[in-house]
C-alpha cells in the first residue's frame, strides 16, 4: 500500500482534510481546479451564526497548506483519469497552461496592475471584472497569477499577427515583469501520481438563475444569486463591501430575498432542501441592514430550517433587527422601470402580495459541483447579468442550452414524445 | 381510457396522428428564413408585443413547442415578418380563458394588466397565437377611447398583411379594436410604391 493520499478539491473541506491527513504523518497531494485554493469560502464575506469573517477563519489554513512539508499542492490542475485499486491508484493529472513561470514569479502583482485587458470574473459571480492576468483574490495561495487565454490580447492575436510576420499586440506583462516570468509558449503539463487513497472534496455550485426564467434569472440584471450578493457584501469584493446593485450602481433600499429558489422544487431539478439557504439568507439580510441602515429586507420562505447550535437564536436576532419574513412562494419577478417587481403569495394571510424591490437575491439550489468539466476556466455559473433582456432569435436554443440537469426533455425537431411513450405506442401497434 | 373512447366513438384511434401547430410548421418546415423570403410588405416600424398565453406552451412536457417560461417562437415569427418586437413581462400570463363566459370581470381585469404592461413597454399592438386570447384581450377594449385602445391581432392576420394578400382576406372585420389606422402606417409594398 502506498502511504500517500490525494485530495481532489481545494475548498475548505479539501483543505481541512489535507491538513488532517498530513498532520497524522501521511504525504498528501492536493489537486485544485482553480489557480488558488479556498473554494467558495474565499468568496464569502462573513459566516453564520457568529458573523466571523470568512477570510480570517480560512487564511491560516490556506497558508498552512501552502507551507506544509507533507502537502504537495497542485493548483490549476484537474484529474484526467484514475487507474489501479484501493491502496495503489495511479492518477493522471492535467495542469492547465498558466503562461507564467511560477518558480520565477515573486507574486509582486505588477502584471495585474498593468494589464490593460479585462474579463468577466467567475469568482466575482459576474458582479465585477478581473484582468486578463489574474489571481482570484489578494490572499491567494499560491499567490501566483495565470493568464486567461480567452481575454489576453497577446494570446488572441498571436496566430494572426505571426502569419503577417509581426509581433503580437500588447505583451505589457512580459515587458514589465521584474523577474521575466511570463511564458507565452506554455502548454498543458501531465503528471502521474501514485496514491493509496483518494478523498473527493469537489464541493458544490449554485444552480444558475437562468434556470428560473419566471424569476427573471439571466434577464433582469438586478436579480442575482446568493453568492453574487456575498461578493457585494465582502470587503474584498468588487464594491469593497458597499451594497450596490449591478444595473446602475445605486444603493438598494428595498431587497427581496427568495429562499428555496430551485430547491424543494421537483419541476426545476432539485427536489431536496439545500439546507444552507435559510441561514445564509438570514445572515445576508442582517449584514445588509448593518450596511444600509434605512434599507428594508424582505425574505420569502416556505419554512425556516434553522437546525444547529445558536441557529434559531440567529434567525430571531434577524427578525428583531428588522428583517421582514413573509411565508409564501414567489410566482413571478420582472423589471418595471427602475424597480424589480416581485409577485407572490403570503400564505399566512392567504393573499397575493406584490413588492417593488431594488434588488432581488435568489437563494439558488445547491448542486454538486460538476466534476467532469475539462477546462479550469469553465467553472461556476455561466450566467452573467445583462442590462437588458437580450433575446436570441434562434428559437429554442436557450432552452436547450439550459444544461443536462434540466427536467424538461431536450427539444428535438421531429420528436414529440418521450421514449417511454414511443415504446408503449410501438407495443400497441404490434398488438393491432 | 383509449379503449373506452374508441368504444364510444366507434372510430378507432391509435394516437398515430402527429398534431402540429401552424407556428411549429412555419418554424420547422418552412423555417423563418423561408418565411422572411416570402414577405412582400415588411411590417417596418410596427412595434408588436407577442402574447403567448398558456395553452400554446403548456402542458410543456406534452406540447414541447418552446420554452414555457421564455418562449421565442412568436418573436421569431414577428421578426421574420419584419416587425419590431417588444418584450413585456406578461407575455406568458393567463388571459382568463373561458371565464369570459361565466365571470367576465376576471378576463377584463387580466386584460387590463396585460395591455397596460404592453403599452408601458412601448408596444403598438398585441399579437396572439390563440383565438380565445385574442378575444379576451380585444373584447374588453370595445368602445374605449382613453387610453387609446390597443389592437389585438391573431398572428396570421399580420402574416396576411406582410405577405401582401388582398385586404379582403385579412379578416380584420371581426376585431373590436380597429387596427386599420395602425396598419396604414406600414409602408406599402415596393412594387406598389414603384
Amino acid at each position: 500500500m502506498i502511504p500517500r493520499v490525494m485530495v481532489i478539491g481545494g475548498g475548505i473541506a479539501g483543505i481541512q482534510a489535507a491538513l488532517d491527513v498530513a498532520n497524522s504523518g501521511y504525504e498528501v497531494v492536493l489537486v485544485e481546479r482553480l489557480p488558488s485554493i479556498g473554494g467558495h469560502m474565499a468568496q464569502l464575506s462573513e459566516t453564520f451564526p457568529t458573523l466571523d469573517c470568512s477570510q480570517c477563519i480560512m487564511t491560516p489554513r490556506t497558508v498552512e497548506v501552502g507551507h506544509h512539508e507533507q502537502i504537495k499542492l497542485m493548483t490549476y490542475s484537474e484529474v484526467e483519469s484514475v487507474a489501479g485499486e484501493v491502496g495503489h491508484f495511479r492518477v493522471r493529472v492535467r495542469r492547465a497552461p498558466t503562461y507564467v513561470d511560477w518558480d520565477a514569479c515573486t507574486g509582486c502583482g505588477t502584471c495585474q496592475q498593468k494589464c490593460p485587458y479585462k474579463a468577466e470574473s467567475d469568482f466575482e459571480r459576474g458582479i465585477g471584472p478581473r484582468k486578463a492576468i489574474y489571481t482570484l483574490n489578494p490572499q491567494a495561495v499560491p499567490n501566483k497569477p495565470v493568464i486567461d487565454p480567452d481575454a489576453c490580447k497577446w494570446l488572441l492575436t498571436r496566430a494572426e499577427r505571426e502569419a503577417e510576420g509581426k509581433k503580437p499586440q500588447c505583451g505589457a506583462c512580459q515587458k514589465l515583469c521584474p523577474t521575466e516570468a511570463i511564458r507565452f509558449d506554455d502548454a498543458p503539463a501531465y503528471f502521474e501520481e501514485e496514491v493509496g487513497a483518494i478523498i473527493l472534496a469537489t464541493g458544490y455550485d449554485l444552480m444558475s438563475p437562468a434556470r428560473l426564467p419566471e424569476y427573471g434569472g439571466g434577464m433582469v440584471a438586478d436579480v442575482i444569486d446568493g453568492l453574487a450578493f456575498e461578493r457585494l457584501l465582502a470587503s474584498s469584493g468588487p464594491t469593497a463591501g458597499a451594497v450596490r446593485r449591478p444595473s446602475d450602481g445605486a444603493t438598494p433600499k428595498e431587497i427581496v430575498f427568495v429562499q428555496c429558489a430551485g430547491s424543494r422544487d421537483p419541476e426545476h431539478g432539485a427536489p431536496y432542501c439545500s439546507k444552507i439557504c435559510c441561514m445564509y439568507t438570514a445572515k445576508q439580510a442582517m449584514l445588509y441592514k448593518h450596511r444600509v441602515h434605512d434599507g428594508q429586507a424582505h425574505i420569502f420562505y416556505i419554512d425556516v430550517r434553522a437546525g444547529g447550535k445558536r441557529y434559531e437564536e440567529f434567525i430571531t436576532r434577524g427578525i428583531e433587527e428588522g428583517t421582514d419574513y413573509l411565508r409564501g412562494k414567489v410566482s413571478k419577478i420582472y423589471r418595471d422601470g427602475e424597480k424589480v417587481i416581485v409577485r407572490g403569495a403570503d400564505t399566512l394571510n392567504g393573499k397575493p402580495v406584490t413588492l417593488a424591490a431594488d434588488l432581488v437575491v435568489l437563494a439558488m439550489a445547491v448542486l454538486p459541483a460538476p466534476t467532469r468539466r475539462r477546462s479550469p476556466r469553465a467553472w461556476a455559473s455561466r450566467w452573467t447579468p445583462t442590462a437588458s433582456s437580450s433575446r436570441s432569435t434562434t428559437s429554442c436554443s436557450r432552452w436547450r442550452a439550459r444544461g443536462p440537469a434540466c427536467t424538461w426533455p431536450a427539444w428535438r425537431p421531429g420528436r414529440r414524445t418521450s421514449p417511454k411513450r414511443w415504446r408503449r405506442r410501438a407495443a400497441r401497434r404490434a398488438r393491432c | 381510457m383509449l379503449e373506452r373512447i374508441n368504444w364510444f366513438t366507434e372510430n378507432p384511434y391509435h394516437g398515430q396522428v402527429r398534431v402540429v401547430h401552424l407556428l411549429e410548421m412555419l418554424r420547422d418546415q418552412l423555417t423563418w428564413e423561408g418565411l422572411h423570403a416570402q414577405v412582400k410588405r415588411p411590417l417596418a416600424g410596427l412595434k408588436v408585443a407577442p402574447y403567448y398565453g398558456c395553452l400554446l406552451l403548456r402542458p410543456a412536457q406534452e406540447i414541447q413547442l418552446d420554452d414555457p417560461e421564455r418562449p421565442t417562437i412568436l418573436h421569431d415569427c414577428m421578426l421574420a415578418l419584419g416587425a419590431e418586437v417588444v418584450d413585456f413581462p406578461y407575455a406568458v400570463e393567463c388571459c382568463g380563458s373561458y371565464l369570459a363566459v361565466e365571470k367576465a370581470e376576471v378576463p377584463d381585469r387580466l386584460a387590463q394588466t396585460i395591455i397596460s404592461s404592453a403599452r408601458a413597454n412601448g408596444a403598438d399592438c398585441l399579437v396572439t397565437a390563440c383565438p380565445l386570447c385574442q378575444f379576451n384581450l380585444d373584447y374588453p377594449q370595445r368602445g374605449t377611447t382613453s387610453p387609446a385602445p390597443m389592437p389585438v391581432l391573431y398572428f396570421t392576420q399580420l402574416m396576411a398583411v406582410a405577405l401582401d394578400l388582398p385586404p379582403a382576406d385579412w379578416g380584420l372585420e371581426g376585431l373590436y379594436v380597429d387596427p386599420a389606422p395602425l396598419l396604414e402606417r406600414i409602408p406599402a409594398c415596393e412594387e406598389a410604391g414603384a
